[in-house]
């Protein structure tokens, strides 16, 4: 019940649930039309889809916000192409959300002269665009690691080159062919964030190109893929780990060691002086002394950000044990999730 | 802009957000109503607050589980008043939320056949009781923080003489020469933002179900301006974590 709320209280997680119900209901109506249901009962379908469609509207204002944030965040990668990709997908992205903001305020009757149809197909050839940058960057970085890996190979692989020289030219280019593609699977079984990156964007592709009469598919497929998508946000959500960080972004081993040192010492320190001011205190002032002790933990927490904060979660959670066994100690009663962050 | 996607990125942030906006609305409809004019904008203030009222409703789904973990932690505080009012408090907002599903379950068309009004009904008593037990724990917390002001203003008085320029003592000088209670009361509350700001939140969240029990009717107005309020106090809240009442 604990991870429900974690999970929940970030309202990123919490709209992906309810994406991941509404392209549910998209494909369950799909199925039941098919398979002859009555419309009363397609109705409800739909109006559940209607009704969710709004709801995540209502709560995506603000997301433009965001969104130019994480622009102003990459403008200041290293790597040219992924500066490029990853800021010009945020942009496009802020420039969806405007446009679904408007959507919304004409669904609402703020704007009632609003045209739905035009903005819609707006609203969809930005997220279309912002989906193709983030398709290009995972190709990108797929290029590079295969490069790394093909490079890494290429002296083991000299009874390889030999026997390209003696085949002709279509046996040639088909057996570089099945290198490249044994590589790109080898690559791609040995980056599973980048795997899931990649079949998210390609599933979420889908929904924009039927939307826009690119490429038409069928609601139910629409559905599939928007509920895949959906249901692979929420596994990096709930396991950050699985969340893509370019090998180009990742802290060098030292900086990290260093860091993970730092926090480490630090964490103990507090522990400690933790412990030796709980003997003096009474029970309402040791309260607010671990609340204290827990909010300098969580400012570390929110410091660490998009990096390790899964190296942090392990040292808090081996520093709440002490604390613990302290508390039981005194015999104070206090709830654990003061310490959590 | 930082804060503000930080702020957004909880769910309850964006929640107070558009709780405040909703409240608004509903002041600013019942300002408009007594203005002559077309009624466009008095439509839209409807159409706006009905919508946001209905995306939050559908956002609040699955907070029953919020209400039993926080239950489950509140059961385990030191002092019994607290302990009883909290927890109490939070089994009864995980009633509430169990009607507002069921409410919105009834909107969206999937339980067409029930009865609207006996579930609301039941929802406001139950988000009526959890306000009266968190008032009841803020009401103890008020009594024994005045306790330890009279306490501390009777250990002053036998070390030292009662001529001081101190604050403190000011206010404590006010009990002793039995003034009223308010300005006690403001003094006390002064020192103690969080248990200011919780108070005022459970006050003005009081009157919306007293309005619709039909203890005490007051209109849209007074119901959206207390709404706006507490919406607001919320937000502080969680914008600056050491005001909220532990």
């Amino acid at each position: 019940m604990e991870a429900w709320v974690r999970f929940s209280a970030q309202s990123a997680a919490k709209e992906r649930v309810f994406r991941a119900a509404q392209y549910a209901c998209t494909l369950l109506g799909y199925t039941m039309q098919k398979n002859g249901a009555s419309a009363e009962l397609l109705a409800r379908i739909k109006q559940l889809e209607a009704h969710m469609s709004l709801g995540r509207k209502l709560f995506r204002l603000g997301n433009s916000a965001e969104a130019l944030e994480a622009a102003k965040r990459a403008i200041h990668l290293s790597d040219m192409v992924l500066r490029f990709c990853i800021t010009v997908a945020h942009l496009n992205r802020a420039m969806y959300f405007a446009c679904d903001n408007i959507l919304w305020a004409g669904k609402t009757g703020l704007v009632p002269h609003a045209d739905q149809e035009k903005w819609s197909q707006r609203s969809f050839r930005y997220y279309l665009f912002a989906l193709i940058m983030n398709l290009s960057r995972d190709a990108y970085e797929i290029r590079l690691l295969m490069e790394r890996e093909a490079s890494g190979k290429r002296p083991k692989g000299t009874e390889n080159g030999h026997q390209a020289q003696v085949d002709n030219g279509l046996q040639h280019l088909a057996l570089r062919l099945r290198i490249q593609l044994r590589l790109l699977g080898h690559v791609l079984r040995s980056n599973p964030p980048l795997l899931l990156d990649l079949v998210k964007n390609a599933c979420d592709i889908f929904i924009p190109l039927d939307k826009l009469g690119l490429y038409k598919t069928s609601p139910g497929f629409v559905g599939l893929c928007g509920l895949t998508s959906s249901i692979l946000s929420i596994l990096t959500i709930v396991h950050p780990q699985h969340r893509y960080r370019s090998e180009l972004l990742k802290e060098p081993k030292k900086q990290q060691q260093s860091r993970e040192d730092r926090f480490g010492l630090q964490a103990s320190s507090w522990v400690g002086a933790a412990a030796r001011k709980m003997k003096m205190l009474n029970c309402r002032e040791r309260e607010s002394c671990l609340y204290m002790r827990a909010s300098g933990f969580s400012a570390v927490g929110c410091e660490a950000v998009q990096g390790e904060t899964s190296i942090l979660q392990k040292m808090l959670q081996q520093s709440i044990q002490p604390m613990n066994s302290l508390i039981r100690h005194q015999r104070t009663q206090l709830p654990v999730a003061a310490f959590s962050c | 802009m930082e804060a503000f996607v930080l702020f957004t990125n909880q769910t309850q942030g964006r929640d107070r957000l558009f709780r405040a906006a909703q409240y608004a609305c509903m002041l600013l409809g019942h300002v408009l109503e007594h203005q002559a004019g077309p009624g466009a904008a008095r439509a839209a203030l409807r159409q706006l607050e009905a919508s946001m009222s209905s995306g939050r409703k559908l956002f609040r789904l699955g907070n029953m589980v919020h209400a039993m973990v926080a239950a489950r932690q509140t059961i385990q505080l030191p002092d019994l008043v607290p302990r009883i009012c909290l927890t109490a408090s939070n089994l009864i907002r995980a009633l509430y939320f169990i009607c507002d599903t069921v409410l919105w379950l009834k909107s969206v068309g999937l339980l067409p056949h029930i009865y609207k009004w006996k579930w609301r009904n039941w929802a406001t008593k139950c988000y009526y009781y959890s306000l009266l037990m968190n008032l009841t724990r803020d009401l103890y917390e008020i009594s024994w923080l005045l306790e330890q002001a009279a306490e501390k203003e009777k250990a002053k008085e036998n070390s030292f003489p009662s001529d001081t320029q101190d604050q403190d003592l000011i206010c404590l000088e006010t009990e002793r020469q039995s003034q009223p209670f308010l300005p006690l009361l403001y003094c006390t509350l002064k020192k103690h933002p969080p248990l200011l700001l919780d108070t005022t939140k459970n006050l003005c969240d009081l009157s919306s179900p007293l309005d619709r029990l039909g203890i005490y009717k007051t209109n849209p107005g007074i119901i959206g301006l207390c709404g706006l309020l507490s919406s607001l106090v919320g937000i502080l809240t969680i914008a600056k974590p050491h005001l909220k009442l532990k």
